[in-house]
Protein backbone atom coordinates (compact mmCIF):
# COMPACT_ATOMS: atom_id res chain seq x y z
CA UNK A 1 0.00 0.00 0.00
CA UNK A 2 1.34 3.36 -0.98
CA UNK A 3 0.31 6.09 1.32
CA UNK A 4 -1.08 9.11 -0.52
CA UNK A 5 1.20 12.07 -0.67
CA UNK A 6 -0.63 15.04 0.76
CA UNK A 7 -0.45 18.02 -1.52
CA UNK A 8 -0.06 21.14 0.48
CA UNK A 9 0.61 24.24 -1.52
CA UNK A 10 1.45 27.31 0.48
CA UNK A 11 -0.91 29.62 -1.36
CA UNK A 12 -4.01 27.58 -0.64
CA UNK A 13 -7.00 29.50 -1.94
CA UNK A 14 -9.16 30.16 1.07
CA UNK A 15 -6.68 30.40 3.93
CA UNK A 16 -7.67 34.00 4.36
CA UNK A 17 -11.35 33.14 4.48
CA UNK A 18 -10.84 30.49 7.09
CA UNK A 19 -8.64 32.64 9.31
CA UNK A 20 -11.14 35.44 8.96
CA UNK A 21 -13.86 33.12 10.09
CA UNK A 22 -11.83 31.73 12.92
CA UNK A 23 -11.57 35.17 14.41
CA UNK A 24 -15.29 35.34 15.00
CA UNK A 25 -15.72 31.70 15.96
CA UNK A 26 -13.72 31.29 19.12
CA UNK A 27 -11.80 28.07 19.09
CA UNK A 28 -10.64 28.29 22.66
CA UNK A 29 -12.51 26.21 25.15
CA UNK A 30 -15.31 28.60 25.97
CA UNK A 31 -17.66 26.42 23.98
CA UNK A 32 -20.01 25.93 26.92
CA UNK A 33 -21.36 29.36 26.14
CA UNK A 34 -22.54 28.32 22.69
CA UNK A 35 -24.88 25.39 22.32
CA UNK A 36 -22.99 22.65 20.56
CA UNK A 37 -24.49 21.62 17.28
CA UNK A 38 -22.90 18.25 17.71
CA UNK A 39 -21.46 16.57 20.74
CA UNK A 40 -20.18 13.02 20.72
CA UNK A 41 -18.97 11.25 23.81
CA UNK A 42 -17.02 8.01 23.66
CA UNK A 43 -18.77 6.71 20.55
CA UNK A 44 -18.07 3.09 19.70
CA UNK A 45 -19.21 1.24 16.66
CA UNK A 46 -18.60 -2.20 15.25
CA UNK A 47 -20.58 -3.94 12.54
CA UNK A 48 -19.62 -7.41 13.74
CA UNK A 49 -17.93 -9.01 16.74
CA UNK A 50 -14.36 -8.97 15.42
CA UNK A 51 -13.78 -5.53 13.94
CA UNK A 52 -14.16 -2.41 15.99
CA UNK A 53 -14.50 0.45 13.53
CA UNK A 54 -14.86 3.36 15.95
CA UNK A 55 -13.33 2.89 19.33
CA UNK A 56 -14.19 5.80 21.59
CA UNK A 57 -14.67 8.96 19.57
CA UNK A 58 -15.40 12.20 21.37
CA UNK A 59 -15.97 15.48 19.60
CA UNK A 60 -17.55 18.80 19.96
CA UNK A 61 -18.59 20.83 16.97
CA UNK A 62 -19.85 24.36 17.30
CA UNK A 63 -22.37 26.21 15.19
CA UNK A 64 -20.92 27.61 11.98
CA UNK A 65 -17.74 25.56 11.95
CA UNK A 66 -16.50 23.89 8.80
CA UNK A 67 -14.85 20.62 9.70
CA UNK A 68 -12.89 18.27 7.48
CA UNK A 69 -12.78 14.63 8.44
CA UNK A 70 -9.84 12.68 7.07
CA UNK A 71 -8.45 9.17 7.38
CA UNK A 72 -7.36 6.26 5.23
CA UNK A 73 -9.78 3.96 3.39
CA UNK A 74 -11.78 2.02 5.92
CA UNK A 75 -10.85 4.31 8.79
CA UNK A 76 -14.53 4.77 9.54
CA UNK A 77 -15.27 8.24 8.24
CA UNK A 78 -18.49 7.28 6.50
CA UNK A 79 -19.45 5.14 9.46
CA UNK A 80 -18.99 8.07 11.84
CA UNK A 81 -21.11 10.38 9.68
CA UNK A 82 -23.90 7.83 9.55
CA UNK A 83 -23.74 7.17 13.28
CA UNK A 84 -24.19 10.88 13.92
CA UNK A 85 -27.59 11.01 12.27
CA UNK A 86 -28.85 7.67 13.50
CA UNK A 87 -28.49 5.86 10.19
CA UNK A 88 -26.70 3.12 12.13
CA UNK A 89 -27.14 1.58 15.52
CA UNK A 90 -24.20 2.62 17.66
CA UNK A 91 -22.46 0.07 19.82
CA UNK A 92 -21.87 2.44 22.69
CA UNK A 93 -21.60 6.12 23.48
CA UNK A 94 -23.63 9.22 23.65
CA UNK A 95 -24.55 11.49 20.74
CA UNK A 96 -26.22 14.86 20.83
CA UNK A 97 -27.12 16.43 17.50
CA UNK A 98 -29.08 19.66 17.13
CA UNK A 99 -30.60 19.29 20.56
CA UNK A 100 -31.55 15.64 20.19
CA UNK A 101 -29.67 13.31 22.44
CA UNK A 102 -29.55 9.55 22.04
CA UNK A 103 -27.37 6.75 23.30
CA UNK A 104 -27.24 3.64 21.17
CA UNK A 105 -30.18 3.93 18.86
CA UNK A 106 -32.22 6.96 18.11
CA UNK A 107 -35.94 6.42 18.36
CA UNK A 108 -38.03 6.97 15.27
CA UNK A 109 -39.05 10.37 16.56
CA UNK A 110 -35.47 11.35 17.39
CA UNK A 111 -34.23 10.26 13.99
CA UNK A 112 -36.95 12.34 12.44
CA UNK A 113 -36.04 15.37 14.55
CA UNK A 114 -32.42 15.10 13.52
CA UNK A 115 -32.92 14.33 9.85
CA UNK A 116 -35.35 17.13 9.22
CA UNK A 117 -32.69 19.65 10.23
CA UNK A 118 -29.77 18.25 8.30
CA UNK A 119 -28.60 18.02 4.72
CA UNK A 120 -26.57 15.11 3.43
CA UNK A 121 -24.42 15.06 0.30
CA UNK A 122 -22.98 11.78 -0.94
CA UNK A 123 -20.01 11.01 -3.11
CA UNK A 124 -22.05 10.03 -6.17
CA UNK A 125 -24.59 12.85 -5.97
CA UNK A 126 -27.53 10.42 -5.65
CA UNK A 127 -29.80 12.34 -7.98
CA UNK A 128 -32.79 10.72 -9.64
CA UNK A 129 -31.48 10.41 -13.18
CA UNK A 130 -34.72 10.59 -15.11
CA UNK A 131 -35.96 13.72 -13.34
CA UNK A 132 -35.03 17.33 -13.99
CA UNK A 133 -32.40 19.20 -12.00
CA UNK A 134 -35.19 21.40 -10.62
CA UNK A 135 -37.26 18.46 -9.39
CA UNK A 136 -34.17 16.95 -7.81
CA UNK A 137 -33.63 20.16 -5.87
CA UNK A 138 -37.29 20.26 -4.85
CA UNK A 139 -36.72 16.79 -3.37
CA UNK A 140 -34.64 18.58 -0.75
CA UNK A 141 -37.90 19.57 0.96
CA UNK A 142 -38.80 15.95 1.63
CA UNK A 143 -38.66 14.85 5.22
CA UNK A 144 -40.31 17.99 6.50
CA UNK A 145 -43.89 18.18 7.60
CA UNK A 146 -46.42 17.83 4.82
CA UNK A 147 -43.70 17.47 2.26
CA UNK A 148 -45.15 14.69 0.16
CA UNK A 149 -45.91 17.14 -2.64
CA UNK A 150 -42.19 17.63 -3.15
CA UNK A 151 -41.93 14.45 -5.23
CA UNK A 152 -42.02 16.56 -8.39
CA UNK A 153 -41.69 20.29 -9.02
CA UNK A 154 -44.97 20.23 -10.95
CA UNK A 155 -46.90 19.36 -7.80
CA UNK A 156 -44.86 21.34 -5.26
CA UNK A 157 -46.05 24.60 -3.69
CA UNK A 158 -44.97 27.68 -5.60
CA UNK A 159 -42.60 29.01 -2.94
CA UNK A 160 -40.75 25.68 -2.83
CA UNK A 161 -40.35 25.85 -6.58
CA UNK A 162 -38.97 29.35 -6.20
CA UNK A 163 -36.61 28.44 -3.39
CA UNK A 164 -35.34 25.52 -5.44
CA UNK A 165 -34.66 27.87 -8.34
CA UNK A 166 -32.74 30.16 -6.00
CA UNK A 167 -30.68 27.22 -4.77
CA UNK A 168 -29.88 26.28 -8.37
CA UNK A 169 -28.96 29.89 -8.99
CA UNK A 170 -26.63 29.78 -6.00
CA UNK A 171 -24.70 26.89 -7.56
CA UNK A 172 -24.86 28.70 -10.93
CA UNK A 173 -27.02 26.12 -12.63
CA UNK A 174 -30.35 27.86 -13.05
CA UNK A 175 -30.03 27.54 -16.82
CA UNK A 176 -30.02 23.75 -16.42
CA UNK A 177 -33.19 23.64 -14.32
CA UNK A 178 -35.24 21.74 -16.87
CA UNK A 179 -32.47 19.39 -17.97
CA UNK A 180 -32.62 15.79 -16.89
CA UNK A 181 -30.10 14.88 -14.20
CA UNK A 182 -28.50 12.21 -16.38
CA UNK A 183 -27.61 14.85 -18.96
CA UNK A 184 -25.44 16.79 -16.48
CA UNK A 185 -21.70 16.39 -16.03
CA UNK A 186 -20.37 14.93 -12.78
CA UNK A 187 -19.49 18.33 -11.40
CA UNK A 188 -22.84 19.84 -12.36
CA UNK A 189 -24.69 16.88 -10.84
CA UNK A 190 -22.74 17.28 -7.62
CA UNK A 191 -23.66 20.97 -7.53
CA UNK A 192 -27.33 20.05 -7.98
CA UNK A 193 -26.93 17.67 -5.04
CA UNK A 194 -25.51 20.55 -3.02
CA UNK A 195 -28.46 22.72 -4.01
CA UNK A 196 -30.77 19.91 -2.91
CA UNK A 197 -29.06 19.89 0.49
CA UNK A 198 -29.09 23.69 0.83
CA UNK A 199 -32.71 24.22 -0.10
CA UNK A 200 -33.70 22.62 3.20
CA UNK A 201 -31.94 25.43 5.02
CA UNK A 202 -30.28 22.83 7.22
CA UNK A 203 -28.42 23.77 10.35
CA UNK A 204 -25.97 20.96 9.82
CA UNK A 205 -24.70 19.80 6.47
CA UNK A 206 -22.87 16.51 6.18
CA UNK A 207 -20.97 15.65 3.03
CA UNK A 208 -19.24 12.35 2.42
CA UNK A 209 -16.50 12.90 -0.16
CA UNK A 210 -18.48 15.52 -2.08
CA UNK A 211 -15.70 16.08 -4.61
CA UNK A 212 -14.22 12.61 -4.90
CA UNK A 213 -15.44 11.75 -8.38
CA UNK A 214 -14.64 15.14 -9.86
CA UNK A 215 -11.66 16.37 -11.84
CA UNK A 216 -9.38 18.85 -10.01
CA UNK A 217 -10.95 21.96 -11.54
CA UNK A 218 -14.58 20.95 -10.90
CA UNK A 219 -13.51 19.63 -7.50
CA UNK A 220 -12.31 23.09 -6.54
CA UNK A 221 -15.40 24.78 -7.96
CA UNK A 222 -17.69 22.45 -6.07
CA UNK A 223 -15.80 22.74 -2.78
CA UNK A 224 -15.50 26.51 -3.05
CA UNK A 225 -19.22 26.97 -3.74
CA UNK A 226 -19.99 24.50 -1.03
CA UNK A 227 -18.05 26.17 1.76
CA UNK A 228 -18.99 29.67 0.64
CA UNK A 229 -22.69 28.84 0.68
CA UNK A 230 -22.40 27.09 4.01
CA UNK A 231 -20.66 30.12 5.52
CA UNK A 232 -23.05 32.66 4.02
CA UNK A 233 -25.97 30.77 5.49
CA UNK A 234 -24.25 30.02 8.78
CA UNK A 235 -24.53 26.29 8.21
CA UNK A 236 -22.26 23.97 10.13
CA UNK A 237 -20.46 21.78 7.63
CA UNK A 238 -18.74 18.44 8.11
CA UNK A 239 -17.13 16.92 5.06
CA UNK A 240 -14.79 14.04 4.41
CA UNK A 241 -12.11 14.10 1.77
CA UNK A 242 -9.14 12.15 0.52
CA UNK A 243 -7.76 15.31 -1.02
CA UNK A 244 -5.55 16.84 1.67
CA UNK A 245 -5.47 20.16 -0.09
CA UNK A 246 -9.28 20.31 0.04
CA UNK A 247 -9.34 19.11 3.61
CA UNK A 248 -6.95 21.77 4.83
CA UNK A 249 -7.84 24.72 2.66
CA UNK A 250 -11.63 24.55 2.75
CA UNK A 251 -12.06 23.88 6.46
CA UNK A 252 -11.58 25.68 9.76
CA UNK A 253 -10.67 22.51 11.51
CA UNK A 254 -9.37 19.09 10.56
CA UNK A 255 -10.20 15.90 12.42
CA UNK A 256 -8.17 12.83 11.54
CA UNK A 257 -9.35 9.30 12.25
CA UNK A 258 -6.94 6.44 12.65
CA UNK A 259 -7.42 2.97 14.13
CA UNK A 260 -10.84 3.83 15.45
CA UNK A 261 -9.62 6.86 17.39
CA UNK A 262 -9.18 10.53 16.78
CA UNK A 263 -5.58 10.89 15.67
CA UNK A 264 -5.60 14.66 15.79
CA UNK A 265 -8.13 17.45 15.89
CA UNK A 266 -6.66 20.85 15.02
CA UNK A 267 -7.43 24.18 13.43
CA UNK A 268 -6.62 23.87 9.73
CA UNK A 269 -3.92 26.51 9.95
CA UNK A 270 -1.92 24.42 12.38
CA UNK A 271 -1.98 21.17 10.42
CA UNK A 272 1.51 20.31 9.21
CA UNK A 273 2.70 17.97 6.48
CA UNK A 274 4.03 15.64 9.13
CA UNK A 275 0.60 15.49 10.78
CA UNK A 276 -0.95 14.43 7.50
CA UNK A 277 1.71 11.82 6.82
CA UNK A 278 1.10 10.47 10.29
CA UNK A 279 -2.57 9.83 9.47
CA UNK A 280 -1.77 7.50 6.60
CA UNK A 281 1.26 5.72 8.11
CA UNK A 282 0.67 2.14 9.06
CA UNK B 1 11.42 -9.65 -35.98
CA UNK B 2 12.78 -12.57 -34.01
CA UNK B 3 12.55 -10.90 -30.68
CA UNK B 4 8.84 -11.40 -30.08
CA UNK B 5 9.03 -15.07 -31.03
CA UNK B 6 11.91 -15.62 -28.68
CA UNK B 7 10.14 -13.92 -25.84
CA UNK B 8 6.95 -15.85 -26.46
CA UNK B 9 8.88 -19.11 -26.32
CA UNK B 10 10.41 -17.93 -23.12
CA UNK B 11 6.92 -17.20 -21.83
CA UNK B 12 5.77 -20.72 -22.64
CA UNK B 13 8.75 -22.32 -20.97
CA UNK B 14 8.81 -20.09 -17.97
CA UNK B 15 5.22 -20.76 -17.05
CA UNK B 16 4.54 -24.39 -16.44
CA UNK B 17 0.92 -24.15 -15.55
CA UNK B 18 -1.43 -26.87 -14.55
CA UNK B 19 -4.52 -26.36 -16.64
CA UNK B 20 -7.96 -27.40 -15.49
CA UNK B 21 -10.17 -29.67 -17.58
CA UNK B 22 -12.36 -28.16 -20.32
CA UNK B 23 -15.61 -29.18 -18.73
CA UNK B 24 -16.48 -29.06 -15.07
CA UNK B 25 -16.68 -32.51 -13.54
CA UNK B 26 -20.21 -33.56 -12.79
CA UNK B 27 -20.91 -35.23 -9.45
CA UNK B 28 -22.46 -38.70 -9.75
CA UNK B 29 -25.72 -37.56 -8.20
CA UNK B 30 -26.15 -34.74 -10.72
CA UNK B 31 -25.39 -37.17 -13.52
CA UNK B 32 -28.10 -39.51 -12.27
CA UNK B 33 -30.57 -36.62 -12.14
CA UNK B 34 -29.75 -35.61 -15.72
CA UNK B 35 -30.21 -39.20 -16.94
CA UNK B 36 -33.52 -39.42 -15.10
CA UNK B 37 -34.74 -36.14 -16.63
CA UNK B 38 -33.70 -37.36 -20.09
CA UNK B 39 -35.61 -40.59 -19.64
CA UNK B 40 -38.68 -38.70 -18.46
CA UNK B 41 -38.55 -36.44 -21.53
CA UNK B 42 -38.30 -39.36 -23.94
CA UNK B 43 -41.09 -41.24 -22.19
CA UNK B 44 -43.40 -38.20 -22.28
CA UNK B 45 -42.77 -37.58 -25.95
CA UNK B 46 -43.66 -41.22 -26.62
CA UNK B 47 -46.90 -40.94 -24.69
CA UNK B 48 -48.48 -37.68 -25.73
CA UNK B 49 -46.99 -36.61 -29.03
CA UNK B 50 -48.81 -37.68 -32.17
CA UNK B 51 -47.67 -40.84 -33.84
CA UNK B 52 -46.69 -40.60 -37.55
CA UNK B 53 -49.78 -42.60 -38.54
CA UNK B 54 -52.10 -40.23 -36.76
CA UNK B 55 -50.41 -37.23 -38.34
CA UNK B 56 -50.72 -38.91 -41.72
CA UNK B 57 -54.42 -39.58 -41.19
CA UNK B 58 -54.91 -36.00 -39.99
CA UNK B 59 -53.63 -34.37 -43.16
CA UNK B 60 -56.67 -35.04 -45.34
CA UNK B 61 -58.93 -33.95 -42.48
CA UNK B 62 -57.11 -30.62 -42.26
CA UNK B 63 -57.72 -30.06 -45.95
CA UNK B 64 -61.29 -31.14 -45.51
CA UNK B 65 -61.79 -28.66 -42.68
CA UNK B 66 -60.13 -25.86 -44.65
CA UNK B 67 -62.39 -26.68 -47.54
CA UNK B 68 -65.42 -26.31 -45.33
CA UNK B 69 -64.09 -23.08 -43.78
CA UNK B 70 -63.39 -21.26 -47.02
CA UNK B 71 -64.50 -18.81 -48.05
CA UNK B 72 -65.04 -16.97 -44.75
CA UNK B 73 -68.56 -15.75 -44.08
CA UNK B 74 -69.12 -12.22 -45.44
CA UNK B 75 -72.79 -11.64 -44.60
CA UNK B 76 -72.86 -7.95 -43.48
CA UNK B 77 -75.27 -8.56 -40.60
CA UNK B 78 -72.98 -11.26 -39.27
CA UNK B 79 -69.88 -9.10 -39.71
CA UNK B 80 -71.49 -6.20 -37.85
CA UNK B 81 -72.41 -8.47 -34.97
CA UNK B 82 -68.87 -9.83 -34.88
CA UNK B 83 -67.56 -6.26 -34.92
CA UNK B 84 -69.49 -5.55 -31.73
CA UNK B 85 -68.24 -8.77 -30.18
CA UNK B 86 -64.66 -7.87 -31.06
CA UNK B 87 -65.16 -4.47 -29.51
CA UNK B 88 -66.43 -6.15 -26.37
CA UNK B 89 -63.33 -8.35 -26.36
CA UNK B 90 -61.08 -5.30 -26.58
CA UNK B 91 -63.07 -3.60 -23.84
CA UNK B 92 -62.59 -6.61 -21.59
CA UNK B 93 -58.87 -6.59 -22.31
CA UNK B 94 -58.35 -2.86 -21.88
CA UNK B 95 -60.59 -2.37 -18.84
CA UNK B 96 -59.11 -5.47 -17.20
CA UNK B 97 -55.56 -4.31 -17.85
CA UNK B 98 -56.20 -0.78 -16.60
CA UNK B 99 -57.78 -1.96 -13.35
CA UNK B 100 -55.17 -4.69 -13.01
CA UNK B 101 -52.30 -2.24 -13.41
CA UNK B 102 -53.86 0.23 -10.97
CA UNK B 103 -54.18 -2.53 -8.37
CA UNK B 104 -50.73 -3.96 -9.17
CA UNK B 105 -48.92 -0.75 -8.27
CA UNK B 106 -49.71 -0.72 -4.54
CA UNK B 107 -49.40 -4.49 -4.33
CA UNK B 108 -45.96 -4.36 -5.97
CA UNK B 109 -44.91 -1.55 -3.63
CA UNK B 110 -46.00 -3.50 -0.57
CA UNK B 111 -44.22 -6.61 -1.76
CA UNK B 112 -40.94 -5.11 -3.01
CA UNK B 113 -37.97 -5.85 -0.80
CA UNK B 114 -36.36 -2.80 0.91
CA UNK B 115 -38.96 -0.49 -0.61
CA UNK B 116 -42.05 -1.84 1.06
CA UNK B 117 -43.18 0.13 4.11
CA UNK B 118 -44.02 -3.20 5.77
CA UNK B 119 -40.94 -4.54 7.53
CA UNK B 120 -41.90 -8.21 7.39
CA UNK B 121 -45.23 -8.33 5.61
CA UNK B 122 -43.93 -8.14 2.07
CA UNK B 123 -43.90 -11.91 1.58
CA UNK B 124 -47.64 -11.93 2.17
CA UNK B 125 -48.24 -9.82 -0.92
CA UNK B 126 -45.64 -11.74 -2.88
CA UNK B 127 -47.59 -14.89 -2.04
CA UNK B 128 -50.86 -13.32 -3.15
CA UNK B 129 -49.34 -12.33 -6.49
CA UNK B 130 -47.93 -15.84 -6.95
CA UNK B 131 -51.35 -17.33 -6.26
CA UNK B 132 -52.92 -15.05 -8.89
CA UNK B 133 -50.22 -16.00 -11.37
CA UNK B 134 -50.04 -19.75 -10.85
CA UNK B 135 -53.75 -20.39 -11.35
CA UNK B 136 -54.33 -20.26 -15.15
CA UNK B 137 -56.63 -17.64 -16.62
CA UNK B 138 -59.19 -20.16 -17.87
CA UNK B 139 -59.56 -21.50 -14.35
CA UNK B 140 -60.12 -17.96 -13.03
CA UNK B 141 -62.66 -17.46 -15.82
CA UNK B 142 -64.55 -20.58 -14.73
CA UNK B 143 -64.50 -19.38 -11.13
CA UNK B 144 -65.86 -15.94 -12.07
CA UNK B 145 -68.48 -17.36 -14.44
CA UNK B 146 -69.77 -19.37 -11.52
CA UNK B 147 -69.62 -16.48 -9.04
CA UNK B 148 -70.70 -13.43 -11.10
CA UNK B 149 -72.44 -15.21 -13.97
CA UNK B 150 -71.89 -15.60 -17.70
CA UNK B 151 -70.70 -12.61 -19.69
CA UNK B 152 -68.18 -9.84 -20.04
CA UNK B 153 -67.95 -8.99 -16.30
CA UNK B 154 -66.51 -12.41 -15.57
CA UNK B 155 -64.04 -11.88 -18.41
CA UNK B 156 -62.94 -8.48 -17.11
CA UNK B 157 -62.44 -9.82 -13.60
CA UNK B 158 -60.34 -12.64 -14.99
CA UNK B 159 -58.11 -10.20 -16.85
CA UNK B 160 -57.78 -8.06 -13.71
CA UNK B 161 -56.59 -11.03 -11.66
CA UNK B 162 -54.33 -12.26 -14.44
CA UNK B 163 -52.80 -8.80 -14.85
CA UNK B 164 -52.11 -8.53 -11.12
CA UNK B 165 -50.35 -11.88 -11.25
CA UNK B 166 -48.17 -10.67 -14.09
CA UNK B 167 -47.64 -6.97 -13.31
CA UNK B 168 -47.51 -7.45 -9.54
CA UNK B 169 -44.41 -9.54 -9.96
CA UNK B 170 -42.62 -7.54 -12.65
CA UNK B 171 -43.51 -4.16 -11.13
CA UNK B 172 -42.02 -5.32 -7.82
CA UNK B 173 -38.86 -6.44 -9.57
CA UNK B 174 -38.55 -3.14 -11.42
CA UNK B 175 -38.98 -1.29 -8.12
CA UNK B 176 -36.34 -3.41 -6.41
CA UNK B 177 -33.96 -2.69 -9.28
CA UNK B 178 -34.44 1.07 -9.09
CA UNK B 179 -31.44 3.25 -8.30
CA UNK B 180 -30.32 2.82 -4.66
CA UNK B 181 -28.23 5.96 -4.23
CA UNK B 182 -31.02 8.53 -4.42
CA UNK B 183 -33.08 6.36 -2.09
CA UNK B 184 -30.31 6.40 0.51
CA UNK B 185 -29.84 10.13 -0.02
CA UNK B 186 -33.50 10.90 0.61
CA UNK B 187 -33.77 8.43 3.48
CA UNK B 188 -30.88 10.26 5.15
CA UNK B 189 -32.90 13.48 5.21
CA UNK B 190 -35.95 11.76 6.64
CA UNK B 191 -38.12 11.19 3.57
CA UNK B 192 -40.89 8.67 4.17
CA UNK B 193 -41.15 5.38 2.30
CA UNK B 194 -44.09 6.80 0.39
CA UNK B 195 -42.11 9.90 -0.57
CA UNK B 196 -39.23 7.73 -1.73
CA UNK B 197 -41.65 5.69 -3.82
CA UNK B 198 -43.05 8.80 -5.45
CA UNK B 199 -39.81 10.70 -5.95
CA UNK B 200 -37.29 7.98 -6.77
CA UNK B 201 -38.73 4.53 -7.30
CA UNK B 202 -41.58 5.34 -9.68
CA UNK B 203 -39.72 7.82 -11.89
CA UNK B 204 -36.71 5.55 -12.06
CA UNK B 205 -38.69 2.41 -12.84
CA UNK B 206 -41.11 4.14 -15.21
CA UNK B 207 -39.78 2.80 -18.55
CA UNK B 208 -39.87 -0.71 -17.16
CA UNK B 209 -43.37 -0.23 -15.71
CA UNK B 210 -44.69 1.02 -19.04
CA UNK B 211 -43.10 -1.86 -20.92
CA UNK B 212 -44.59 -4.38 -18.56
CA UNK B 213 -47.99 -2.73 -18.89
CA UNK B 214 -47.84 -2.96 -22.68
CA UNK B 215 -46.92 -6.64 -22.48
CA UNK B 216 -49.78 -7.16 -20.05
CA UNK B 217 -52.14 -5.53 -22.54
CA UNK B 218 -51.00 -7.82 -25.36
CA UNK B 219 -51.36 -10.80 -23.09
CA UNK B 220 -54.82 -9.63 -22.02
CA UNK B 221 -56.00 -9.29 -25.61
CA UNK B 222 -54.91 -12.82 -26.39
CA UNK B 223 -56.52 -14.27 -23.30
CA UNK B 224 -59.73 -12.24 -23.65
CA UNK B 225 -60.22 -14.01 -26.97
CA UNK B 226 -60.21 -17.45 -25.41
CA UNK B 227 -62.15 -16.49 -22.28
CA UNK B 228 -65.38 -16.68 -24.30
CA UNK B 229 -64.81 -20.40 -24.71
CA UNK B 230 -65.86 -20.85 -21.09
CA UNK B 231 -68.62 -18.26 -21.32
CA UNK B 232 -66.79 -15.19 -20.04
CA UNK B 233 -67.86 -12.86 -22.85
CA UNK B 234 -66.29 -11.57 -26.01
CA UNK B 235 -65.59 -12.99 -29.42
CA UNK B 236 -64.54 -16.39 -28.05
CA UNK B 237 -68.17 -17.16 -27.28
CA UNK B 238 -69.10 -16.71 -30.96
CA UNK B 239 -66.15 -18.83 -32.03
CA UNK B 240 -67.21 -21.65 -29.77
CA UNK B 241 -70.82 -21.63 -30.97
CA UNK B 242 -69.69 -21.48 -34.60
CA UNK B 243 -67.64 -24.63 -34.05
CA UNK B 244 -70.39 -26.28 -32.02
CA UNK B 245 -72.92 -25.66 -34.81
CA UNK B 246 -70.46 -26.72 -37.57
CA UNK B 247 -70.64 -23.19 -39.09
CA UNK B 248 -67.08 -23.33 -40.31
CA UNK B 249 -67.36 -20.35 -42.69
CA UNK B 250 -68.28 -18.21 -39.73
CA UNK B 251 -65.52 -19.70 -37.63
CA UNK B 252 -62.88 -18.82 -40.22
CA UNK B 253 -64.17 -15.26 -40.45
CA UNK B 254 -63.89 -14.94 -36.68
CA UNK B 255 -60.38 -16.43 -36.60
CA UNK B 256 -59.26 -14.03 -39.34
CA UNK B 257 -60.65 -11.02 -37.52
CA UNK B 258 -58.97 -12.10 -34.27
CA UNK B 259 -55.71 -12.44 -36.15
CA UNK B 260 -56.05 -8.95 -37.59
CA UNK B 261 -56.98 -7.34 -34.29
CA UNK B 262 -54.10 -8.98 -32.41
CA UNK B 263 -51.67 -7.86 -35.11
CA UNK B 264 -52.96 -4.30 -34.96
CA UNK B 265 -52.68 -4.18 -31.17
CA UNK B 266 -49.14 -5.55 -31.25
CA UNK B 267 -48.22 -2.98 -33.85
CA UNK B 268 -49.61 -0.22 -31.62
CA UNK B 269 -47.85 -1.46 -28.48
CA UNK B 270 -44.58 -1.77 -30.39
CA UNK B 271 -44.86 1.86 -31.48
CA UNK B 272 -45.62 2.92 -27.91
CA UNK B 273 -42.68 0.93 -26.59
CA UNK B 274 -40.33 2.75 -28.94
CA UNK B 275 -41.48 6.03 -27.45
CA UNK B 276 -40.46 5.12 -23.89
CA UNK B 277 -36.90 5.72 -22.86
N1 LIG C 1 -22.68 -1.76 6.46
C1 LIG C 1 -21.51 -2.30 6.84
N2 LIG C 1 -21.47 -3.56 7.32
C2 LIG C 1 -20.30 -4.11 7.72
N3 LIG C 1 -19.12 -3.49 7.68
C3 LIG C 1 -19.09 -2.23 7.21
C4 LIG C 1 -20.28 -1.58 6.76
N4 LIG C 1 -19.95 -0.34 6.35
C5 LIG C 1 -18.63 -0.23 6.53
N5 LIG C 1 -18.10 -1.34 7.05
C6 LIG C 1 -16.70 -1.56 7.41
O1 LIG C 1 -16.33 -0.55 8.28
C7 LIG C 1 -15.04 -0.07 8.01
C8 LIG C 1 -15.07 1.42 7.86
O2 LIG C 1 -15.81 1.74 6.70
P1 LIG C 1 -16.10 3.23 6.29
O3 LIG C 1 -16.90 3.17 5.05
O4 LIG C 1 -16.70 3.94 7.44
O5 LIG C 1 -14.67 3.79 6.00
P2 LIG C 1 -14.26 5.17 5.33
O6 LIG C 1 -13.32 5.83 6.25
O7 LIG C 1 -15.46 5.93 4.93
O8 LIG C 1 -13.48 4.65 4.08
P3 LIG C 1 -13.38 5.30 2.62
O9 LIG C 1 -12.33 6.32 2.69
O10 LIG C 1 -12.94 4.15 1.76
O11 LIG C 1 -14.70 5.82 2.26
C9 LIG C 1 -14.57 -0.82 6.77
O12 LIG C 1 -13.68 -1.83 7.20
C10 LIG C 1 -15.80 -1.43 6.21
O13 LIG C 1 -15.51 -2.68 5.65
MG1 LIG D 1 -16.36 6.43 3.07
Amino acid sequence: MTSPDPVLSDNTPSKSISSELMSDVPLSDNSKVMAPILRVQNLKKSYDKENVILNGISLHIREGETVALIGSNGAGKSTLLKCLVGLHENTDGDVEVLGTRFKRTATRQQRHNIRKQIGFVFQNHGLVKRLSAHTNVVHGFLGQKGSWRAFNQAFAPQDWREKAMHALEAVKLSDKAKDRADSLSGGQAQRVAIARALVREPRLLIADEPAASLDPASGHTVMQQFVDLARENNITLIFTSHDMEHAVSYSDRVIALKSGKIHFDKPSGEVSKADLHGVFDQ
Amino acid sequence: MSAPIASSQKLQKAQKIEIYSRFPRIPALHFAVYVGLGALLIASIGQVSPSPERLWDGIPRIFNLMDRMLPPETDPAFLVRMGWRLLETLQIAIAGTVFGVILSLPIAWLSARRISPLPFGSFLFKGLVSLFRTIPDLVWALIFVVTVGLGAVAGTMTIVVDTIGFCGRFFAEAMEDSDQEPQVALDAIGASKFSILMSVVLPDAMPSLINTTLFALEKAIRSSVVLGLVGAGGIGQELKSAFDLFQYHKASAIILSIFVIVLIMEWITDRLREKVK
